[in-house]
């Protein structure tokens, strides 16, 4: 389990996090969302113990981040946004890192680096941006640790093999596995995660369930405005086509989910959303 | 398993490092064998005299020297070049060792594993580029002897030096090579500002003379009276002993808190 308590955190003087908190149980997949500077990466960093925070308590797997033992960094593993990659090959790569992470699964690696066609043989510096991130992906996903944080995982991969990532990943998750997804590609994660995280204004405004909210939200295309005084309206926008909107409907029941409407929602009506966030029934 | 200092974590860095490295020894090796080459054909291999051939001794003495001390600093001033990077430092934040071991692992690769590499290496390089001067010309010069005393004289300097420049690698975020010689010589000159008032003021009325040359790269003691030697000569082998181990230490605990203190 990961658990922020009272999180505070800055760059300098203004506050990024103000008494943030957030739970995160294993076996499920947790998309995280933000507007630009929300603090998303800097969420993965401050829980994968990269910084932090000025006070609140940050308990991951049990462990503290900030003392980095071995047994902790041996349990995540973080794809970054930007990252460089050493002038190995793939194989060397492989050789020189896996042994670090006990519960590595070579057939795994070999599987998904098959799957995502990702040439093999060749320096790792070679490979095009797309490549690395996918085999750096790959070799997360073969580690096998509890808790695996992809940050824009989806950045730079074609269009293939972004429905090649949800799969993988997908199939990677096990009950006792914690992945967190850090996107803007609302598009790319939307059949993949099963809980949303909203960053907004130093705070998790919203935690929720996706099936929670499928269940409850009602998202809508209408060829003109919704009346603003209709029962349930939450949001609206218009669109091409006419105006979006989302709907507080208790008979929604159709699983379908707009993330991209569902977070505009969030951040205009945090207090329509309270009821289904787990983050503000806690508090 | 242990959570400071693990054996087989300890040698899976190694492993890494290795893996990671070994294309640098490659060039490196392969660049310090063909200057030997050349420099063993074109230099004239030892000396006549009287109708005799003398061999040349020191060739591959020289070499070794020469490839330690140049290859073994440049390493070392680079040890941690991956924690002070911000661009690739989460990689080795996030890699799944002790700060301890982490240090432990790159003392080992620039010190002793250096060190190991390059007896074997020069010492395969000199049978093989004398064979060939012998082949060719008809004279060659001495192997390369890796148990000569004077061998182990130039590590045991290397040691030394090398030490300082694993400290400063572990210290300085930037340009690490050149802040720790200026360190050093800033270093060197006040603490020969102090020996020089200190003999001056408080040894004025004493005949002593305590010299400390580096020459030829290695130390050469002298004292006046010659009764101070053993006292002087036990305060510098105390000083090449614990210097090194002082630094790879206060190099650790660098490392360790850059690892929480710098973040990304």
């Amino acid at each position: 389990m990961v658990e922020l308590k009272g999180l505070r955190f800055g760059y300098g003087r203004e506050p990024l996090f103000r008494d943030a908190d957030l739970t995160l149980h294993p076996g499920a997949i947790y998309g995280l969302l933000g507007l630009n500077g929300a603090g998303k990466s800097t969420l993965l960093r401050l829980i994968a113990g990269l910084l932090f925070p000025a006070s609140g308590e940050v308990s991951v797997l049990g462990h503290e981040p900030a003392r980095r033992k071995p047994a902790f960094l041996s349990s995540l593993f973080v794809l970054p946004e930007e990252f460089n990659l050493p002038g190995l090959t793939d194989r060397e790569y492989v050789a020189a890192h896996a042994p670090l992470y006990p519960a590595f699964d070579r057939d795994r690696m070999e599987h998904h680096l098959e799957e995502l066609e990702v040439p093999r043989g060749r320096r790792l510096t070679e490979l095009s941006q797309g490549q690395k991130k996918k085999f750096v992906l790959s070799f997360g996903l073969a580690t096998s640790v509890p808790l695996l944080m992809l940050d824009e995982p989806t950045n730079g991969l074609d269009i293939p093999s972004k429905g090649l990532f949800r799969r993988l990943v997908a199939e990677a998750l096990e009950e006792d596995r914690i992945f967190v997804v850090s996107t803007h590609q609302v598009r790319d994660v939307e059949a993949l995660v099963d809980a949303i995280l909203v960053l907004h204004n130093g705070k998790v405004l919203f935690q929720g369930s996706v099936h929670e909210v499928s269940n409850r939200i009602r998202f809508a295309l209408d060829p003109s405005r919704p009346d603003e005084r209709s029962a349930g309206l939450l949001y609206a926008e218009p669109t091409v086509g006419g105006f979006a909107s989302v709907w507080n409907d208790p008979n929604a029941g159709d699983g379908r989910l707009d993330l991209e409407m569902l977070f505009k929602a969030v951040i205009a009506r945090p207090d329509a959303f309270a009821s289904l966030s787990t983050a503000e029934r806690r508090s | 398993m242990n959570e400071t200092l693990s054996l087989p974590r300890l040698w899976y860095l190694l492993r890494a490092d290795f893996i990671t490295g070994h294309r640098s020894v490659i060039n490196v090796s392969a660049t310090l064998a063909g200057i030997t080459l050349l420099t063993a054909m074109i230099v004239p291999s030892g000396l006549v005299f009287d109708n005799v051939f003398h061999r040349d001794p020191g060739f591959h003495f020289t070499v070794f020297s020469i490839a330690l001390f140049a290859w073994g600093i440049i390493a070392t001033s680079r040890a941690f070049r991956p924690l002070h990077d911000k661009t690739r430092n989460e990689a080795w934040l996030l890699l799944p060792a002790s700060a301890l071991e982490k240090t432990l692992a790159r003392l080992a690769a620039v010190c002793v594993g250096i060190v190991a590499y390059l007896l074997i290496f020069i010492t395969l390089v000199s049978l093989v580029v004398e064979s060939l001067n012998l082949l060719l010309f008809g004279n060659r010069n001495e192997f390369f002897n890796p148990l000569d005393p004077a061998v182990w004289d130039r590590i045991s300097l290397y040691i030394f030096l090398h030490s300082l420049y694993f400290l400063g690698a572990a210290w300085f975020r930037r340009a690490q090579f050149v802040k720790t010689t200026l360190a050093i010589a800033l270093i060197i000159a006040g603490l020969v500002a102090i020996g020089v008032f200190t003999a001056r003021i408080v040894f004025a009325d004493f005949p002593l003379d305590v010299s400390l040359h580096v020459r030829n790269l290695s130390f050469v003691l002298e004292t006046e009276p010659e009764s101070l030697y053993a006292m002087a000569n036990t305060a510098l082998l105390a000083l090449m002993v614990l210097l090194p181990i002082a630094c790879w230490g206060i190099a650790w605990l660098r490392v360790a808190e850059a690892q929480v203190s710098d973040g990304v």
